[in-house]
């Protein structure tokens, strides 16, 4: 096992950070919570948001009692409506914004004193990334991100600087199996960027598949869920995916030499073994934003109430994981 | 809201105010048949005008104001502020009092009521920011609550028990104030509506001089019965026309009491008539007008009967549409009020013996109150007997460039221009040769040639 670093040490030089659970129950809001207590110690000024829907106050599937995020005096933070009416400390509303989200319009607040929120921000990503702007108008130092849970955080690598996986027991209960989908997931997370040169090339393209044809992009198909096209055109070819990328439609890419680009790993929806198969056959997979994956947090509990040994979990992950490995209930601990 | 089917939905659709009240307000907008109300709407643009360097800044301060409508209403309903809605009042205020700064002197309808008791009472720690929080000012108990909690929060561990009971402590004190800062606020209920209401108007006024600018209108004058305008033109055609690269030919006119325009097919008659039901509606609307000159009077009403489309939305057959019109106008007729009707092609729905027949006993009959003006277009020949009508004719097809230049779009050999006929005319027939502009099938044209009783000139 590697010697413990502190999660103040690994956020250094990082504005944004999201933290994404691979799971329901991985530990995302304890790993949060350990944040928001170490810049606090540190004096460093922090924002807090979420994406999407993550305002229920009860787990909907075990009906366990979700941690709410613990703010202290002088946190930023941008929450629903509803949630920021049902916090228990003294807040000053700094602006008020309609992102049309079910839960109400968006608040901005100051906690004064110290307590508990549960943290509903703009489920959609234009409104988040506006969201970040503006608690950084604030003069936040550092901006945390409680990312969607399962690794399909959307845009979550275009609008933080770093990302944090949890993952844990709730993920599977066998040790071995709990592994290799982290590990798949850390894949994914992980893919390499597209040069800039090509990337400046693919951001104005409009959904779809798009071919490079002797340096111009044409559009094959309108949709990336249907391969409408002849798999002899891409042989080799670099191809772009704005949209979704599925198994099918990778498998008939897998071809020597061929690279698919995509915007992020957050559109991936293939398994693992279509992945393999694609790479065996010399096929490249890269994305036009890449992710900073800066630590995987582990939760050796399940909601169910089983747990791995955390020592052999973290020590299996981190086999092959380069960055830190962190067990987030014994470091609590500590 | 239902407006005369003339297009003037698409000139509301390009008014843009910026706060939700100033949408209000524009939705709000009536049908005006008073002089004194669209004067003073004229007025009032005319005084954003004389703004207009401090109309930018203006903006920028509507763009921050907050529709407070529902709070208020809460705020009356005598129930407690939350910190959200008492954030909003006191953002509202906040930039009421920027806004009211900015405008300095000005007209008695955009002189914004002082917020700034309102503020201070919402602004103990004198911030001076829109921001709200239930300060230590608010309540002599607050500070010592607050630093004890915080003292324990710091220290962490086993205070739990007396924690929890400050944070309810916290909480009550806190919810005491919200239900003082509630009735206080209740007075100056009738204040902050009327801030909301003009800052609704000023923010509607200034998007009307916006639209003057992006449409090139002009403020019409008010007549005691004359009809002038020149150079009308519609803005909607024109755009698209724009866009295909035409240009909208403006019309130019002085009407009496009974006008009847006649002219072949394509040359405008009925985007003429739209054009003018569309001036007299954004006039007594209070908007400034389309056309370089106008010179109109105030009705009660206006019927304008199009035709077309019209009857078939509001589910009638093209005749019945043409009765439902024409029993509306003779209403106001018998009833002495005063009418503009505007009727294209009055009869041309039934046979032509009939036809000719519903359009001259509409004349006569609507030109009876002489509070009423009437405006027909007709390509019946009968058109010409109607009594103390005066006569205009769009010019129609261009022979000269039909014989001279060929292949072109069918609008280059129409000339559109309005001439008033002082004396008998011969009645223009140009469908055959319009249709063979189009491309009509040439062996077809001669079957219609032959068929024309009499023979075809």
């Amino acid at each position: 096992m590697r010697p413990p670093i502190s999660v103040i040490e690994l956020t250094d030089g990082i504005e944004t950070v999201s933290v994404i659970g691979l799971e329901k129950n991985t530990g995302k809001t304890v790993v949060l919570n350990r944040l928001l207590r170490e810049f606090r110690k540190e004096g460093v000024s922090v924002g807090l948001t979420s994406t999407g829907l993550e305002g229920e106050k009860i787990d909907q599937i075990f009906l366990n009692k979700k941690p709410e995020i613990n703010v202290s005096k002088g946190t930023y933070f941008a929450t629903s409506e509803k949630d920021f009416h049902n916090r228990r400390f003294s807040a000053t509303v700094l602006d008020l914004r309609d992102y049309r989200s079910p839960l109400g319009r968006t608040v901005f607040a100051r906690a004064e004193t110290a307590g508990e929120v549960i943290i509903s921000g703009p489920s959609i990503l234009d409104y988040l990334c506006e969201t970040v702007k503006t608690l950084k108008s604030y003069g936040c130092d550092k901006v945390l991100i409680d990312g969607s849970t399962s690794r399909l955080s959307p845009g979550a690598p275009r609008i933080s600087d770093g990302l944090i996986l949890a993952t844990g027991a709730a993920l599977s209960m066998n040790l071995e199996e709990l592994v290799r989908k982290t590990r798949f997931a850390v894949k994914l997370i992980s893919l390499p960027g597209a040069e800039r040169e090509l990337r400046n090339r693919l951001l104005p393209l409009e959904i779809g598949v798009w071919i490079d044809d002797n340096g111009v992009f044409e559009r094959l198909s309108s949709s990336s869920l249907t391969a409408s096209y002849s798999s002899t055109d891409t042989v080799g070819k670099t191809i772009y995916i704005n949209g979704s990328l599925t198994s099918s439609v990778l498998l008939r890419l897998a071809e020597p030499g061929t690279r698919v680009v995509i915007r992020d790993f957050s559109c991936i929806f293939v398994d693992e073994q279509t992945l393999v198969k694609y790479e065996r056959s010399g096929g490249r997979l890269e994305v036009v934003y890449p992710a900073n994956l800066i630590a995987v947090t582990v939760n050796p509990y399940s909601p169910t109430g089983f747990s791995v040994k955390s020592r052999e979990l973290v020590e299996a992950l981190e086999k092959f994981i380069s960055v830190p490995v962190i067990d987030v209930l014994e470091e609590t601990a500590n | 809201m239902k407006y005369l089917d003339c297009g003037f939905e698409y000139i509301i659709s390009l008014i843009e105010p910026i706060t939700p009240i100033g949408r209000e307000a524009l939705r709000n907008l009536t049908f005006l048949t008073n002089r004194k109300s669209i004067e003073e709407i004229h007025r009032r643009q005319e005084e954003i005008l004389k703004k207009e360097e401090i109309v930018p800044s203006l903006k920028r301060i509507l763009s921050r104001i907050r529709d407070v409508r529902g709070t208020i209403s809460n705020l009356s309903g005598g129930n407690l502020l939350e910190d959200i809605e008492l954030f909003e009042i006191k953002s509202f205020t906040y930039w009421c009092e920027k806004l009211r700064e900015e405008l300095g002197t000005c007209g008695s309808w955009m002189q914004l009521p002082c917020l700034s008791p309102v503020f201070s009472i919402l602004d103990p720690d004198n911030s001076q920011t829109e921001s709200f929080y239930i300060s230590n000012n608010f309540d002599d108990a607050l500070g010592e609550v607050r630093e004890e909690l915080h003292r324990l929060q710091r220290i962490g561990g086993e205070h739990t028990k007396s924690l929890d009971e400050l944070v309810q402590k916290n909480f009550e004190i806190e919810r005491r104030v919200r239900a003082d800062l509630s009735d206080r606020l209740r007075e100056y209920r009738d204040v902050l509506e009327e801030a909301i209401n003009k800052t609704g108007n000023i923010d509607l006024v200034i998007a009307l001089t916006d639209l003057n600018k992006k449409l090139g209108l002009r403020k019409p004058e008010i007549s005691s019965g004359e009809y002038e305008f020149e150079d009308l033109f519609n803005p909607e055609i024109s755009e698209s026309l724009r866009k295909k690269g035409k240009e909208f030919q403006p019309f130019s006119a002085n009407f009496g009491r009974k006008v009847v325009i006649v002219g072949g097919n394509m040359t405008g008659k009925s985007v003429l008539l739209r054009s003018v039901a569309l001036l007299q509606t954004m006039f007594q609307y209070g908007l400034f007008v389309p056309a370089n000159k106008a010179f109109i009077p105030v009705y009660e009403s206006v019927v304008y009967f199009s035709g077309d489309k019209q009857s078939f939305t509001d589910g009638l057959s093209s005749f019945a549409g043409e009765i439902q019109h024409l029993k509306e106008a003779i209403e106001i007729v018998q009833a002495e009020i005063a009418g503009l009707f505007l009727f294209d092609e009055i009869g041309r729905s039934t046979n032509p013996v009939e036809g000719p027949a519903f359009l001259i006993a509409s004349a006569d009959y609507l030109g009876r109150n002489p509070k009423c003006r009437s405006i027909f277009t007709s390509h019946y020949e009968e058109a010409l007997q109607i009594n103390s009508a005066q006569l205009f004719m769009i010019k129609g097809v261009d022979h000269h460039r039909i014989e001279t230049e060929r292949d072109r779009e069918i609008s280059y050999y129409v000339d559109h221009s309005l001439i008033e006929m002082r004396d008998k005319v011969i009645f223009p027939k140009e469908a055959i040769a319009i249709a063979r502009i189009m491309g009509l099938d040439k062996k077809f044209i001669e079957l219609i040639k032959g068929n024309i009783v009499g023979g075809c000139e």
